[in-house]
């Protein structure tokens, strides 16, 4: 039989129905068979069962029986890696994996598929498993881009056939990802998406700490994504659409029963769509591979999940479970004063007699005493976030707003930093946290300049969801008359701005990951109408500079506006009416992107911050509207252009 | 809304042509700006032109005449400086209205990386056309065309003939009811040509509006019911070929060869009977057309079965764009064309060799005391050479004694059994 008759017959037979329904009943059985060992074989039992019990109660020195703060926290501990290692997580990801192969069969492709698997597999595996180095890499990374090209080639054609209807909508959208996969722009970006992904796992350092490599992982591959696919949604949008002026082929379109409206929104629904697809194929690698890192071994780790003898988690586990693979809300102390209270009148009086004393004409403007203001509010905060060790020793924090985590009753995470004798890699200070209860937490070794985190109990919020606190510059100990005692520090030490955090978690990864996809998303659909709007009256080129122009300031707003309050003004030289000028323009325009930007998505997902419904509700109707708006403009301008003449000609 | 029908010519269409205008354009003005807008060139200069329903309008003209910039006004591509044009008794913007025209441009803006296939199931879903249909009429527009064995090829690969194929193919998959033609035989070969021009007859039979432009004579003379030529954006001419091109000067006669004295003898007949005035101009011997030729080699190419790649044979029109009556097949074109050739004004066969009369010198013409005069002559000199006569000549007499019916004239069809590799060859000069 000659090779291609034997394709074609094995092309037949996988579209034939009775493959078809055969093969769906046998994913499907694997999958239940999956589903069912899975929660039967769950790993948590054996990790606890490994640990030396611990007494529930204790008794106090009058002989009443006392919670054993130890135990709960052991519980606490426990109840973390409940979550992290529950068979939920892999339950879901085979079942999403057996619903893309069910697509795969029923789109006619199963047996075609099994065998590029098949031919990948005996060239890629042998590699990543017995060839080490650089050829365990490789193996990787053509395993990798391959099955990353595959799942894309699959949605692809499941969206085509979803848009296989005889409308224009439809139709158009459909047109534009069979041009996505046939033209070369657009192919270029998809076989480098793919290729990085698949090497990115590469770049990883081994040595480091294992929330170390996810976070990093999850931080460049997120931004990676996001980035490569926004510059294709741009060059593609503005291209499809100029290039069809330009060619003069939208003129056989346009000729037909087509509407304006119908062609904008088919051209945009077929580039959402094909970054919709790209997203889903990269995000599915991220979460995967994220995944397949938190079942490596942790620092300190003899196996995954197991911590040496005597300890339930170690602090690399403890950090990655509880700050990184989750979705956790942070509150940061309240500043116990504002820049216009009172007590910095004086000072600012002050300051101006101090300026009086060297200039006798000086006047100061609003905006000058705003700056003055300012300034004495700054040195104040700083002052207050110092600690000396000998003066008072102590200051006190207050973080309100934890109603909800008392209410949870989880345990929250404490995230402090401190700066001190220029942060030298070899001192560590000791620390001491005192709580409105009494409880007090020690921290002896604390290194300088960099992050450290332990575990607090949600006892310690009162009823008002406020939780106080003391940090004192030194080790709190009993003497020999038991009387509390201070050990200072030999220097003051600072707590920078982010220096102090309190977090609970309110989610899961897995969620946290879908919102912000879907946010991505919804970013990349208006970044596609803002270049569809470019292109409907601007060559190519132009209507590329235009949109990447607003996606960049999209982008960037948050950091304007972050920057903004330092930028000085004055109304009366040239320079500083122009700087005015400046300031009221780039506040105007990071406001007006403010729902764009403070959704942060690549960066929640890093650092395990929650992106909750009500915040993704709200920036997406913000991104949908502003889509609608270029949408209607953009129609507007397409309907009173002559097709027959681009760019004058 | 009622079309606004030119008002010079109101009357006198009515009158003559009840049919419903399906274009009208009236003081139609397009005027090109610069970017400063300031005004560059005046394309369309105040036009007034209605097409009825059914007819097969000629837009003619030289290059830079305004005959694409009118089509692109009527379509919409362009909108007027001044004037209003209204297409169906609606204005170009009416979307629906799209739904009724069939568009050919002057060249084949298609997309290039989809096959011949892609390309007319995307138009065809544009009018949403539904899945069955569209497949039958792809599989017969892609047979009409000869595009059968290429249609899995992305057209960008298509050379310049090819892609005006597909280029008509998709102007045709609604079977619109008005089809605007824009050169349509650009970049077709002798026998595509034939073919286009019999499908616009075809078509026209059928009740179709069609509206032809292009600067090729030949083109628009054989299929239009009437045509005006544009120069410099205005109307220079208006009217059917009969009207336009018709000359009562002179009188064509075609005989079997004769001799020198038999000539010599008709023009003395000629003197004498016009007092001297009249005489014979021009002897000469009729040439076969070099389309003809072509054509028939071709037909002997392909009866040999030579291979061919490219444009294979073109099919019959396709099914659902032709009339109820069966079209003529290949060898009862021959004969029908052996029989009525003397008689066919307004095509041109592919099989037979004889030159047609032009077409305003049909011997059924009503014509004034002259014209009786030189018909009087042309019987008697007929007779006088009736023993001479070939059975052919025979033949001849007795068909020129009948006025063609249109429907026999539409009828001559390209013998179907055509493209083989002589054409295929030169579809293979590709633009890639």
């Amino acid at each position: 039989m000659k090779l291609s008759t034997l394709i074609s017959t094995i092309d037949r037979f996988q579209h034939g129905r009775s493959f078809k329904i055969v093969a769906s009943a046998l994913v499907v059985a694997v999958l239940l068979t999956y589903t069912g060992f899975s929660i039967v074989g769950s790993t948590t039992n054996v990790v606890s069962d490994s640990q030396p019990q611990v007494q529930e109660m204790l008794q106090d020195q009058d002989g009443n029986l006392i919670p054993n703060p130890i135990a709960e926290r052991d519980r606490q501990l426990r109840s973390i890696l409940d979550v992290s290692q529950s068979p939920v997580n892999a339950v879901l990801s085979v079942s999403m994996g057996a619903l893309f192969v069910l697509l795969i069969i029923w789109l006619g492709l199963g047996l075609t598929y099994i065998g590029t698997v098949a031919i990948v597999g005996l060239i890629g595996w042998p590699l990543y498993f017995f060839g080490g180095g650089m050829w365990s890499s490789l193996g990787f990374v053509i395993s990798g881009v391959t099955m990353l090209m595959l799942s894309f080639s699959v949605l692809l054609r499941a969206l085509r056939l979803a848009l296989s209807s005889a409308h224009p909508i439809t139709t158009i959208a459909r047109n534009v990802l069979a041009e996505a996969i046939r033209m070369k722009i657009s192919v270029v970006f998809i076989l480098l998406l793919a290729f990085m992904l698949a090497v990115m796992p590469m770049m990883l350092e081994v040595d480091q700490p294992l929330r170390y490599r996810v976070q990093g992982f999850l931080q460049w591959s997120t931004s990676f994504s996001f980035w490569l696919i926004a510059l294709l949604v741009v060059f593609f949008s503005a291209a499809t659409v100029s290039y069809e002026q330009r060619e003069k082929v939208i003129w056989q379109t346009m000729t037909k029963p087509v509407a304006a409206w119908q062609y904008i929104i088919g051209k945009w629904l077929g580039v959402v769509l094909l970054s919709g697809a790209l997203l889903t194929i990269s995000g599915l690698g991220i979460f995967q591979f994220t995944e397949y890192l938190r079942s490596q071994t942790a620092l300190g780790e003899v196996a995954p999940y197991q911590a040496s003898e005597g300890r339930i988690m170690t602090e690399d586990r403890m950090i990655l479970e509880t700050q990184v693979l989750t979705a956790r809300r942070s509150v940061i102390p309240v500043l116990p004063f504002g820049p216009h209270d009172e007590q910095f009148d004086a000072a600012l009086e002050a300051e101006v007699q101090k300026e009086r004393l060297l200039q006798t004409d000086f006047n100061p403007t609003p905006g000058q005493l705003a700056g003055m203001r300012m300034k004495i509010f700054e040195d104040a905060v700083s002052d207050y976030r110092s600690i000396d060790p000998v003066y008072e020793g102590y200051a006190t924090f207050s973080f309100t707003g934890l109603g909800p985590a008392r209410s949870l009753g989880k345990p929250l995470t404490m995230r402090y930093k401190i700066n001190a004798e220029g942060n030298r890699p070899d001192m560590f200070y000791a620390m001491t946290f005192s709580f409105e209860d009494g409880t007090i937490i020690q921290r002896p070794q604390t290194g300088l300049g960099f992050s450290h985190t332990f575990t607090i109990d949600p006892r310690f919020i009162n009823e008002q969801g406020e939780l106080n606190l003391q940090i004192y510059n030194g080790q709190l100990a009993l003497d020999n008359n038991d009387r509390m005692m201070m050990r200072p520090n030999p220097g003051t030490m600072t707590i920078p701005p982010d220096g102090l955090e309190v977090s609970y978690q309110v989610g899961t990864f897995r969620g946290n990951f879908t919102r912000i996809m879907m946010v991505l998303w919804t970013k990349l659909a208006l970044l596609a109408m803002v270049a569809v709007w470019a292109s409907s009256f601007a060559s190519f080129p132009v209507a590329c500079l235009m949109s990447i122009t607003v996606f960049l300031i999209g982008e960037s707003a948050g950091f304007v506006q972050s920057a903004l309050p330092g930028w000085a003004m004055d109304s009366e030289s040239v320079v500083g009416v122009i700087r005015t000028g400046i300031f009221h323009f780039a506040n105007g325009v990071s406001k007006f992107f403010s729902a764009y930007h403070e959704l942060k998505p690549t960066q929640r997902i890093a650092d395990g911050r929650v992106l909750g419904w009500a915040q993704v509700s709200s920036g997406v109707l913000a991104m949908i509207s502003a889509t609608g708006v270029f949408y209607l403009i953009s129609v507007y301008i397409f309907r009173r252009r002559q097709l027959a003449i681009y760019s004058g000609q | 809304m009622p079309v606004a029908v030119p008002e010079s010519n109101a009357q006198s269409s009515d009158q003559a042509d009840p049919r419903r205008p399906v274009v009208a354009c009236q003081q139609l003005t397009k005027t090109f700006k610069d970017f400063w807008m300031r005004d560059q060139a005046r394309a369309v200069d105040r036009l007034d032109l209605v097409v009825r329903e059914g007819e097969i309008f000629g837009l003619l003209g030289p290059n830079g005449s305004g005959k694409s910039t009118t089509i692109k006004l009527i379509l919409g591509l362009l909108k007027p400086t001044s004037g209003r044009v209204m297409v169906f008794d609606k204005p170009t913007s009416h979307v629906a209205t799209k739904s009724r025209i069939g568009y050919l441009p002057e060249e084949s803006y298609l997309y290039p990386f989809l096959n011949a296939r892609e390309t007319l199931d995307y138009y065809g879903k544009l009018f949403r056309i539904d899945s069955k249909t569209r497949q039958s009429r792809i599989d017969e527009l892609l047979e009409m065309v000869g595009l059968e064995h290429a249609q899995f090829r992305p057209v960008r690969e298509y050379s310049k003939g090819m892609q005006r194929r597909i280029g008509i193919a998709q102007a045709l998959i609604n079977d619109p009811d008005l089809l605007i033609l824009d050169e349509p035989t650009t970049g077709l070969d002798p026998i595509g040509t034939r073919q286009v021009k019999d499908l616009i007859l075809e078509l026209g039979r059928r009740g179709k509006s069609i509206i032809l432009s292009s600067h090729l004579l030949t083109d628009v003379e054989d299929v239009v019911d009437r045509m005006v030529i544009l120069y410099g954006g205005k109307i220079r001419g208006e009217g059917n070929c009969e009207q336009l091109l018709s000359s009562k000067e002179r009188t064509t006669l075609e005989t079997d060869e004769l001799d020198d004295a038999t000539i010599a003898e008709i023009d003395e007949v000629i003197r004498r009977r016009s007092s001297g005035s009249k005489s014979i101009l021009s002897v000469s011997s009729p040439r076969q057309k070099l389309e003809e030729l072509f054509l028939g080699i071709v037909e002997q190419a392909q009866a040999d079965r030579t291979s061919t790649s490219g444009v294979t044979k073109g099919g019959e029109t396709a099914a659902f764009l032709r009339s109820e009556e069966a079209p003529v097949a290949g060898e009862d074109l021959i004969e029908s064309l052996m029989g009525t050739n003397e008689d066919d004004t307004s095509t041109e066969d592919s099989a037979g060799s004889q030159v047609p009369a032009p077409s305003g010198t049909t011997e059924e013409q009503p014509s004034d005391s002259a014209d009786d005069s030189d018909d009087g002559l042309i019987s008697s000199l007929m007779n006088q050479s009736d023993d001479k006569a070939t059975p052919q000549a025979q033949q001849h007499k007795t068909q020129s004694e009948t006025e063609p019916s249109e429907s026999e004239q539409a009828d001559v069809d390209v013998d179907t059994g055509v493209i083989d590799s002589l054409l295929d060859s030169d579809d293979q000069e590709t633009e890639r």
